[in-house]
């Protein structure tokens, strides 16, 4: 009798201490659980590709803490590559412990011996943020940095809801030239878009928003493509990406969004040089 | 029998070791402190640190407050939980066993709101902002989650709506007539005001006509960084109006009360330098990565936790205005 009692006490107690610790919350202080979500993820998106370490290809830079989970400001930075057969084509990134962890694929400019990158991503909870970038000729090298930040998913959206919707598809271009590169350029592109991830609530009728979000972003430049992303639900509100592309003597930059609900925007701005300087052509 | 016996004291042993959170959970609410700054008006400081970041913080980091009146209590603020909330409740009888009925938040964030399910035994009216529900709404899933991760030392926490708006409304119940109102707690009327978008969208103040004490909530923030949660250039043009009230006392959302405007205008100086910093890297086209190093840093030593609050101050207000450059 008291045994039986004793072994439930003991079941009691020892159910009670380790099952409140959530994978989020033990993975938010231990490198070790951050490992094996990793091993997990990487095995479901890369199967037994060699991922080998970024050093010395690729770095990425994000905040240690965001400054706000929903807005958490990263870029991605390859250094210069001699060989053709090096350049990089693809960086796909990973958010670990977001809903949706493999978060999108960006694919440039096949004639870039150096990429950068920048956006705003959301994070769900303290995680690891990769990238991974592939080369032509079908090597993977990784970066990663631990960011402390939590509840952007489920963070409302900034300002008003009727607003944000009627205006989703707004694209604005902004470019200029890369300082002591006259043949590279530097576009910012800026997307307005509520990117509902489905995991907010709507203030009016606090039901949850259903997910509306961008999917797909291509870039091109005189009809090549000079970015493009095929992304999720990790990407922040009013996309905005910041990439450097070879610039030539002017020509046509396109943007074309699509997101779930079937709509496609696009935006196009004709570039010159002036005076040594790209700038939109008026028109 | 012998065996028995040691497996019995085991059992003891094991049962009291289960039971030890629960009775330790139990002493550990114990009445806030609170300080007499006016006849019959209360004021408890809360601390400088990160809500629930460290294991003791149960989210007692904003000033509440409560106002005594010949019939009645009324609450400003509420606390960061529902333990705060209750231990706010034991200082409020030590001092009065007047009945307690109006709680009044001055905003929704988390550290004024939270406390609130600890009066609902009293039977108070719970006021707020006429957008004040719609705020709590909006940021549900994601304070639920937060008080979910925070675990035990907050159990029992809940999202509380108000019951009622601060406004006048018409008899009917269609139209706004004023954003302003006054309840009556027995021969002392408070002045119930709720102002435009500012530090949040959900701000409101209250002032106490008999001895002029005015509690502002975090639309004027002393010692502790403000946190930019509405809109910046609204915050400082509601700033500009409150400047002209007559008050004796001011009691800031944080830090210390106030016998003049000098909080006022240094979180007035904070907003604008974060302002007119975060529009010059707007118009040279800095990245708002860069833009969150620089923007406000003249402001840095003035204020307490700077460096956790004052990028997220940098990056929301980027957001709103990247457009417009």
């Amino acid at each position: 009798m008291y045994r039986a009692l004793l072994y439930i006490t003991f079941a009691l107690f020892f159910s009670l201490t380790f099952s409140v610790k959530a994978e989020e919350a033990y993975c938010a202080v231990s490198e070790e659980c951050r490992e094996a979500r990793w091993t997990d993820l990487k095995q479901t998106i890369f199967k037994d590709i060699d991922i080998k370490s970024g050093e010395g290809i690729i770095e990425l830079s994000t905040p240690k803490r965001a400054p706000d989970a929903a807005f958490v400001p990263m870029s991605f930075k390859t250094h210069k590559l001699k060989n053709q057969d090096d350049f990089i084509t693809k960086v796909h990134l990973v958010i670990d412990m977001n809903p949706s962890p493999y978060s999108g694929t960006f694919k440039f400019a096949t004639n870039l011996d150096q990429i950068e990158l920048a956006t705003r991503i959301r994070l769900d909870a303290y995680t690891k943020v990769r990238v991974i970038a592939e080369t032509k000729k079908g090597d993977y090298f990784m970066a990663a940095n631990f960011v402390k930040g939590s509840g952007g998913c489920a963070a409302p959206p900034l300002g008003d809801l009727d607003n944000m919707i009627a205006n989703a598809g707004k694209i604005k271009i902004k470019v200029k030239n890369v300082e002591e590169k006259d043949d590279i350029a530097e576009a910012k592109i800026m997307i307005s878009h509520p990117q509902f991830n489905g995991l907010q609530a709507n203030p009016e009728t606090t039901e949850m928003i259903e997910a509306y979000f961008i999917y797909n972003v291509e870039v091109t430049y005189n009809d090549k493509i000079v970015m493009s992303l095929e992304s999720d639900i990790s990407i922040s509100q009013d996309p905005t990406f910041r990439f450097n592309f070879p610039v030539g003597e002017g020509g046509d930059l396109k943007i074309t969004a699509k997101d779930i609900d079937g709509n496609i925007y696009s935006h196009s701005e004709k570039l010159a040089m002036q005076d040594n300087q790209l700038k939109i052509a008026f028109q | 029998m012998k065996e028995i016996k040691t497996i019995k004291f085991f059992f003891i042993f094991i049962l009291f070791f289960l039971l030890s959170p629960l009775i330790i959970a139990e002493n550990k609410i114990k009445p806030l402190d609170v300080k007499k700054i006016a006849d019959g008006v209360y004021v408890h400081y809360g601390k400088h640190e990160n809500f629930y970041e460290k294991e003791d913080n149960i989210g007692d980091i904003a000033n509440l407050g409560f106002i005594i009146g010949d019939d009645s209590i009324a609450v400003i603020d509420t606390g960061g939980s529902h333990q705060v909330g209750e231990s706010l409740k034991l200082a409020i009888k030590k001092v009065s066993k007047k009945p307690i009925k109006y709680v009044i938040n001055t905003h929704g964030h988390q550290d004024h709101v939270f406390g609130n399910s600890a009066f609902l035994s009293e039977g108070v009216t719970i006021y707020g902002h006429y957008s004040l529900k719609k705020f709590l709404q909006e940021r549900g899933s994601q304070y639920i989650r937060q008080i979910t991760q925070a675990g035990d030392k907050v159990k029992g926490t809940s999202l509380i709506f108000p019951h009622k708006v601060i406004a006048e409304i018409s008899p009917d119940q269609v139209k706004k007539l004023s954003d302003e109102m006054t309840i009556d707690l027995g021969n002392r009327k408070l002045l119930l005001t709720s102002h435009a978008t500012a530090h949040t969208y959900s701000d409101a103040t209250v002032l106490d006509l008999k001895t002029k004490t005015f509690f502002v909530g975090d639309l004027v923030q002393d010692e502790r960084t403000p946190t930019m949660d509405g809109l910046v250039k609204n915050w400082i043009k509601v700033l500009n109006e409150i400047e002209k009230i007559d008050f004796k006392i001011m009691v800031p959302g944080h830090g210390k009360i106030q016998k003049d405007n000098t909080a006022l205008e240094k979180t007035k100086t904070y907003l604008q330098v974060l302002y007119d910093d975060v529009i010059d890297g707007l118009k040279k086209d800095i990245p708002a990565e860069k833009v969150i190093e620089t923007a406000a840093q003249s402001e840095k030593d003035k204020w307490v936790l700077f460096n956790r609050v004052n990028p997220g101050n940098v990056v929301r207000t980027f957001m709103r205005y990247e457009w417009e450059y």
